[in-house]
């Protein structure tokens, strides 16, 4: 029997670019992410704060935020809902392991594969997201995450940096579709800023 | 050609020439010029032709409310019509062309209409091409749309790049004049986040337009320190060039930035426009105001124009629209257009002004007590009849005339949500009424407040209340020190006087005697009128006509022109082009799409893709020798009946269902019942509208005690996801259960046919046994595939083969596809798409979205048994209707061709044999149709009228749009293994 072995395609599709770069400007694929949601079941959101805290030294963020330690991110999904990034390298397993912590607490699922991620960064993304996102992109500050639209693709955005780079997740069958929107708006971006140069 | 009537001073930069065209001819102007001061300078005041009399027309404005100089701009696919010249900017090689005319703008043939004037009033049309009836749409209304209108579009594609976007403020300023730079002031140095925006492209309103002086010293020095600030303030964004054309709900304005319109040579990604969406928490609108001109007969000769926009040309641009000019007005403004043209050197032949009462402020003629009662030069203003206060008419020479009719202030934005203005005597105009859009002040000029002091006055007052109300303590002022003049009018609205047209709308040819017609024929409403006679239409909307036409409609009802009203106000407030509504949704990005983990690999095979939801599906996979789709749709199916076959069904939507109650909130969202689904199996679940009406079919797999996983149909997926989180949250927010969709988290594969089992064994890691004891039709389990890669088995079969479908993490989806494909050469397995899905389901009779169409009910698909009895759940109540569950009603059966090379058409009615085929007897459609391989025989599911008891009755299926008839006859809906020998083998 031949051993078949499975290879890791990016969202984008195999062999394809995850990068653009264009004037100081870059999006990029990041495909390293493990990913889990945790949605508290009712009455136990305290109880999954406090084992979380515990277990794995994360706090899990209020209302638009995200919150980093030891190589975890949790970003704040809606009320009582999470989402936990990983090294997909370290913790692919990772939604095995909190459902095993929180031990039915919490409603944990695995999306790993859920997602596309793209790190956007340049010298001023809020120029480039104030034509992509209804969001007040310009009081989006580092630490901050929100769900938004991003033409007509639901996502959610991460302020890494302020003004300078900003994570976006959106469902990963929309890969080139929201690239095609961001690429777009990095490309008209620097020619608009070129213009008001003149 | 030198510039004729150019005059000194302005603001244009006159160390940068600039040459354009129009109507082919070359011309130069400067940078800071539009076309219309360009073309002025240049002694053109022929600028178009009128839209259903072709009468010669100049320009009348020196803004966006021009009805008459519409030109088309650029050449080929970027040309665009009915561009104002007053507000094109001048760029090195624009080319402009007239538009509405043949062969040429002096000389056009379709002048002729003027000539039958008399016939071709308001409601010539409505009443002259009556019949016959059918000659209307085919004759009539193609002939006359080709002898009037506007300018031609291109016909390609717009080439140009549009933009959209959306900014946040606490308050925005519609407006850069007087008054919108002291709330800029006053908001900017409060610490607010202030937008200013602004139409033209260069800021300051009406103090670019004006000779005078703020803090004794010229407005313009005021200007240029207050646009410094304004620039140098972090909290500041300035949009020049750009339109707040609409009012929308809870603060949302939308506006128009003409991006690079006015570059010769844009960059390749540089959007021409840009759609703002502006959210603000408060919007100070100080948009102006709009002069408005007094009808006499010939009032539409080229070279008569608004004395304010006569005043603008000369101030700002140093453009003469004639160097013998004459002013016709009932204010004193009329007299500062009269004042500023002569110290530019100009020849004022006389100022008219009706009221008797008038004072002259210059050395010029002063006539008062009269009134211009006709104009002479069809090409150009020549000359004009006075009637003097003595009843004597006297002829004056002169190139240009300069009326003025007093002022309007620009009430559009804060009527935008069907606010009324209410009338101001005291400037015989409409202002705004106190129904203004929520969050809206509004100050200056738009309010009524035409002096420059007052409406500095009124926009720093505006602007400290505004912050207060937003809790932003609001910074004092020092507002500069002003001349104030006041209008001193009298209102004046026609001369009456003349047997000939005198014009009121311009840009829709409208005139005194068309309202008058109106009133006549009892179209006496306001809005009665603008229909009748098309007043306010197109592309100015009336912005200088409507209140003249008001004003004679109240006079001949008899009422004040309050007591007339006005029309609806209603964004946009200039053009927006369509693109610019598009932005970047156009061609193959008009919607995001999108794609299936095996989307590359089957591009490699030269998959047809059709598009499902929004997913872009591989429709079928032909071959090499296919000359036709059914040849690679019957291969594939037969391929998946005779061994194996693999369809990629990630589209289909799936939600993690956990929690506590998840049994019970899923027996409360479907029918039938899922409390006591066993661990490890998978049910088929029948999901109901509150009406009792199917809303959509799928499965849940129960992985553990809390746990399943709901599959939906592809098209519903977001819609059923949508309804449970409605139940949860809303209906039994009880329940301890949580949602999440997975839809994208695995890459999911139909493994169909007898051979499936045999393939799977092949990848499928040995540990886990898929013997049809071990593990039986409706299971689901865990497992791993390939060495070790998480995966989930569900024995579940759409095509009614023995099927799987094996999921994987989506990133191993293009790999294990390939796999697949590898691993079952030996079966011949293929790659089948959704047309085969298709006919493998209709074979089998089950249903999709074309029976589930929102209006069919369980019973009717022949699923009544399935809603549980022992349990309550969303729509049971309901599904028992007398309506949907009697018995003599529609049920759901299969039909078969009696032709084979005669497709039964989807969507065809069905009549029982031997009679009318009228909708008395129509007795159900069809909702599926295939050819299928399996029989070789065209066959399709339907509803059909007692359809159970009709098995082997011959009937007649009628697609009268293509007048086919044929008989088919009823079957079971299974044409393939009623029994379900197959998926369970």
């Amino acid at each position: 029997m031949p051993d078949y072995r499975l290879t890791p395609t990016p969202a984008l599709g195999p062999g394809k670019a995850g990068r653009f770069e264009v004037d100081g400007y870059c999006i990029a694929e990041n495909t390293g992410f493990a990913m889990t949601s945790i949605s508290a079941r009712t009455g136990s959101q305290e109880i999954v704060m406090k084992k979380l805290k515990a277990g794995l030294a994360t706090d899990l963020p209020s209302a638009g935020s995200f919150k980093s330690n030891q190589g975890r991110t949790a970003f704040w999904t809606g009320p009582g809902q999470w989402m936990m990034l990983a090294s997909h390298d370290d913790h692919e397993l990772q939604a095995v392991d909190l459902a095993k912590r929180l031990n039915g607490d919490a409603s944990v699922t695995e999306q790993n594969d859920g997602w596309v991620c793209f790190d956007v960064t340049g010298p001023d993304l809020e120029a480039v997201f104030e034509r992509l996102a209804a969001m007040d992109v310009r009081q989006f500050t580092t630490g901050m995450a929100t769900r938004t639209v991003i033409e007509r693709v639901a996502c959610f955005l991460l302020c890494m940096e302020t003004r300078t780079h900003f994570r976006v997740f959106a469902g990963r069958s929309f890969a080139h579709s929201l690239l095609h929107a961001v690429k777009t708006a990095l490309e008209s971006t620097s020619a608009l800023t070129a213009i008001k140069t003149i | 050609m030198t510039q004729l009537n150019r005059l000194s001073g302005g603001i244009v930069d006159r160390t940068s020439q600039v040459t354009f065209s129009f109507d082919g001819r070359t011309f130069t102007g400067f940078r800071g010029d539009t076309l219309a001061s360009a073309l002025l300078a240049n002694n053109v005041k022929l600028m178009g032709r009128s839209f259903k009399y072709h009468r010669p027309r100049g320009v009348i404005a020196s803004g966006s409310e021009e009805p008459n100089a519409l030109v088309e701009l650029r050449t080929g696919a970027h040309r665009e019509p009915n561009t104002r010249a007053t507000v094109a900017e001048l760029f090195e090689g624009l080319q402009a062309c007239s538009q509405n005319r043949w062969p040429s703008l002096a000389f056009d043939a379709m002048g002729i209409n003027d000539l039958f004037s008399n016939v071709l009033t308001a409601g010539f049309y409505y009443k002259t091409f009556m019949w016959p009836k059918i000659f209307w749409e085919k004759v009539y209304e193609p002939v006359i749309r080709r002898a009037a209108g506007l300018g031609t579009a291109a016909t390609e594609p717009d080439p140009d790049v549009y933009d959209k976007g959306y900014l946040h403020c606490d308050v925005l300023i519609v407006g850069s004049g007087p008054a919108g730079l002291s709330a800029a002031l006053t908001s900017a140095r409060s610490g607010a986040r202030v937008i200013l925006a602004d139409e033209d492209f260069e800021l300051g309103g009406r103090l670019n337009a004006e000779d005078e002086e703020l803090d004794r010293k010229p407005a313009r020095e005021w200007l240029a320190r207050a646009l410094d600030e304004l620039r140098n303030a972090d909290n500041v964004r300035i949009l020049s060039r750009t339109t707040v054309f609409g009012a929308y709900d809870h603060g949302v304005y939308g506006a128009l930035e003409r991006v690079s319109d006015h570059l010769a040579e844009p960059a390749p990604c540089l959007p021409r426009q840009i759609l703002w969406r502006i959210y603000s928490k408060k919007a100070i609108v100080c948009a102006g105001a709009t002069e408005r001109p007094i009808a006499f007969e010939n009032n539409d000769r080229p070279g008569i124009m608004l004395a304010g926009a006569m005043r603008a040309y000369a101030n700002r641009w140093a453009v003469a629209a004639d160097l013998k000019t004459a002013i016709f007005t009932n204010n004193d403004d009329g007299h500062r257009t009269a004042r500023d043209l002569l110290r530019k050197g100009v020849e004022i032949a006389a100022v008219i002004d009706v009221r008797p009462e008038a004072q002259k402020i210059a050395d010029y003629e002063l006539l008062h007590g009269a009134k211009v009662v006709d104009a002479a030069g069809k090409l150009g203003l020549r000359e004009i009849s006075v009637r003097l206060s003595d009843n004597s008419l006297k002829t004056i020479s002169c190139g240009a005339l300069g009326v003025s009719g007093g002022w309007n202030p620009n009430v559009s934005l804060s009527c935008h949500q069907r606010g009324r203005p209410v009338w101001d005597p005291s400037i015989a105009a409409f202002v705004p009424g106190r129904n203004q859009p929520h969050g809206m002040l509004v100050a200056g000029a738009a309010n009524g407040n035409l002096a420059t002091g007052s409406a500095l006055a009124e926009g720093y007052k505006k602007a400290a209340d505004a912050l207060s109300q937003i809790g932003i303590e609001p910074n004092v002022v020092d507002l500069p020190e002003t001349q104030d003049s006041f209008l001193g009018m009298s209102a004046f609205w026609h001369t009456g006087e003349g047997k000939g047209r005198a014009w009121l709308d311009l840009q829709n040819d409208v005139t005194v005697k068309d309202v008058k017609l109106a009133h006549q024929e009892g179209f006496r409403s306001v809005e009665h009128m603008k229909r009748y006679t098309t007043l306010g239409m197109a592309t100015d909307q009336g912005k200088t006509a409507n209140m003249g036409a008001l004003a004679i409609m109240a006079e001949l009802c008899g009422k004040t022109i309050p007591e007339t009203g006005t029309t609806i106000f209603r964004p946009p407030y200039t053009p927006v082009a369509i693109g610019a509504l598009a932005g970047r949704s156009r061609d193959e990005n008009f919607r995001p799409t999108r794609l299936t983990p095996s989307h590359w690999w089957a591009e490699e095979q030269g998959a047809v893709f059709v598009e499902a939801g929004s997913w872009l599906r591989a429709q079928w996979f032909p071959q090499k020798d296919d000359t036709h789709w059914r040849q690679s749709v019957d291969r594939e199916v037969l391929a998946v009946r005779r061994s194996v076959g693999i369809c990629d069904v990630t589209t289909l939507g799936k939600i993690d269902v956990q929690g506590k109650d998840a049994a019970t909130f899923l027996n409360m969202v479907y029918c039938n019942g899922f409390a006591k689904l066993a661990v490890g199996k998978v049910r088929y679940g029948l999901m109901l509208r509150e009406d009792g009406i199917v809303m959509d079919d799928g499965t849940a797999a129960r992985f553990a005690e809390d746990h399943f996983v709901v599959t939906t149909t592809t098209a519903n997926a977001v819609g059923v996801y949508r309804h449970m989180e409605f139940v949860r949250q809303c209906l039994r927010p009880d329940l301890d259960v949580q949602l999440i969709s997975t839809t994208e988290a695995w890459a999911q594969y139909a493994v169909a046919g007898p051979n499936s089992r045999a393939l799977l064994q092949k990848i499928v890691d040995p540990d886990f046994d898929l013997t049809n004891e071990a593990f039986p039709f409706m299971g689901c389990r865990e497992i791993t595939v390939c060495g070790g890669v998480r995966a989930r088995l569900f024995r579940i079969s759409f095509s009614g083969e023995l099927a799987y479908e094996l999921a994987v993490p989506t990133r191993s989806g293009d790999s294990l596809m390939r796999i697949l494909m590898e691993a079952g050469k030996e079966f011949d397995v293929v790659p089948y798409g959704t047309e085969a899905l298709g006919v493998l389901r209709i074979e089998k009779g089950h249903v999709t979205g074309n029976e589930l169409n929102g209006q069919t009910s369980a019973i009717q698909l022949g699923m009544g048994r399935l809603i549980s009895t022992k349990k309550d759940s969303i729509g049971t109540v309901l599904s028992r209707r007398e309506g949907l569950s009697r018995n003599d009603g529609l049920r759901l059966v299969g039909f078969q061709g009696l032709e084979d090379d005669v497709s039964l058409p989807a969507g065809a009615h069905l009549f029982a044999a031997g009679t009318e085929h009228v909708p008395a007897n129509d007795q159900g459609w069809l909702t599926s149709s295939a050819f299928s391989p399996h029989l070789q025989a065209p066959i399709a599911l339907g509803f059909l009228e007692k359809g159970n008891d009709r098995l082997g009755e011959l009937i007649e299926v009628a697609n009268p749009i293509e007048g086919l008839t044929v008989k088919a006859k009823v079957v079971s809906p299974h044409f393939i293994d009623p029994e379900g020998e197959r998926l369970r083998a």
